[in-house]
């Protein structure tokens, strides 16, 4: 029998890390390139980005139907956007830092710099309540930022494409549905 | 749900992004696995029912072989060389490794351990197991070695990669701002 704790289905989990343990077996496997390696890593990539695409799209699947109004839309993209976008733009951020200090790039450690203490602002008016729904608005920016500068991260990258897409996909069909109950109803009517 | 997953495959045949047609119809098979409550249905039916999704996977990866690395064998890349019909085959392989490996767990995992508890943090394994690797590799292994002990070699180093990313995700997570920030544990 499965268990379940706090909410959490534990094969789920358990899945999820076992999808991930495969992404740095066949990261390592990819690095130390011979041929004997080859045969493992085709393997290894045959599946281990499609279980956690597959997981990803089967978790977030009660979040996206749970859309009734654009209110919980914009909702929902506002929290994709500090769950995904944000913490994507700060590990990119961070690791571009450390190698522009390696490297002694100006250029790429002010940019970085700006950056990072943008998204400290970010957070800071994101705790205070004044301010909050501004800082909501702006973390939507993080959004195309994710897509412009992580594309290291491909996974993150695509993972927040689909989510919305699927999501905008589901709230445009619902209107539309609406619409069209609204408009038979008001012909019977008249 | 049919018709956003219909629309979904056809607008990403259109966007030159390589990852996002290829990993699309994995998507939509979550979606519709969830929709269906599928994997539950299925594994309801008989404890041996990732036998034939073994086979499955078995048979197209031996035929596929390095096909089946998308890197290197993007779809556009398949169309201009006129072998578009791998592209179906190696979705249905890997749709066919993910059921196996999904019922596999499920029948396996019946408690919520400590490798459940690392499988909450993933986002952070794989936004941060990058760095650690990298610092790892630069320490100049020497790779000239017989390929039983390569092997291991290359099996500890992951083991180590994973366990030092875990280590540096869960001491995050007891900072709030660390979580919020760096794993993305953000409650609006």
């Amino acid at each position: 029998m499965t268990e379940v704790k706090q909410n959490r289905i534990s094969w789920i989990d358990d899945a999820r890390m076992f999808a991930m343990c495969c992404v740095v077996l066949c990261h390592i496997k990819s690095a130390m390139n011979t041929p004997e390696t080859m045969g493992f890593s085709f393997w290894i990539v045959s599946f281990n980005m499609p279980l956690f695409v597959l997981l990803s799209a089967y978790m977030g699947y009660n979040a996206i139907t749970r859309i009734e109004s654009s209110r919980d839309y914009w909702l929902y993209i506002k929290r994709m956007s500090l769950r995904i976008a944000l913490p994507t733009i700060v590990a990119s951020t961070l690791y571009s830092m450390l190698e522009s200090m390696m490297t002694i790039s100006i250029k790429s450690i002010a940019t970085n710099t700006i950056l990072l203490f943008s998204i400290c602002f970010l957070y800071v008016m994101l705790h205070n309540a004044k301010y909050k729904e501004t800082a909501l608005l702006f973390s939507l920016g993080l959004i195309p930022l994710v897509l412009y500068r992580c594309g290291g991260y491909w996974f993150l990258n695509m993972l927040l494409i689909m989510m919305l897409m699927v999501s905008s996909l589901d709230i445009l069909l619902k209107f539309s549905n609406h619409k069209m109950v609204y408009g038979i109803r008001g012909g019977e009517c008249l | 749900m049919f018709i956003i997953c219909i629309v979904m495959l056809l607008v990403s045949f259109f966007v030159r992004r390589y990852y996002l047609i290829e990993m699309c119809p994995y998507f939509i098979v979550g979606l519709l696995l969830k929709k269906y409550d599928l994997i539950n249905k299925l594994s309801s039916i008989s404890k041996f029912i990732w036998i034939p999704f073994l086979i499955i996977g078995f048979v197209l990866f031996f035929y596929l072989y390095d096909n089946c690395y998308f890197y290197n064998h993007s779809l556009y890349g398949l169309i201009k060389e006129g072998k578009m019909y791998i592209w179906p085959l190696r979705i249905i392989c890997g749709v066919s490794w993910c059921m196996t490996f999904l019922f596999l767990i499920k029948l396996y995992s019946n408690k919520y351990s400590f490798f459940s508890k690392c499988g909450t943090i993933t986002i952070g394994i794989y936004l941060y197991h990058i760095p650690v690797f990298n610092y790892l590799m630069s320490q100049n292994i020497s790779l000239d070695l017989p390929i039983l002990i390569y092997w291991i070699v290359g099996f500890g180093m992951g083991v180590i990669v994973l366990l030092l990313t875990t280590l540096l995700c869960l001491m995050m997570k007891q900072n709030r701002i660390m979580r919020n920030l760096l794993l993305g544990e953000i409650k609006i």
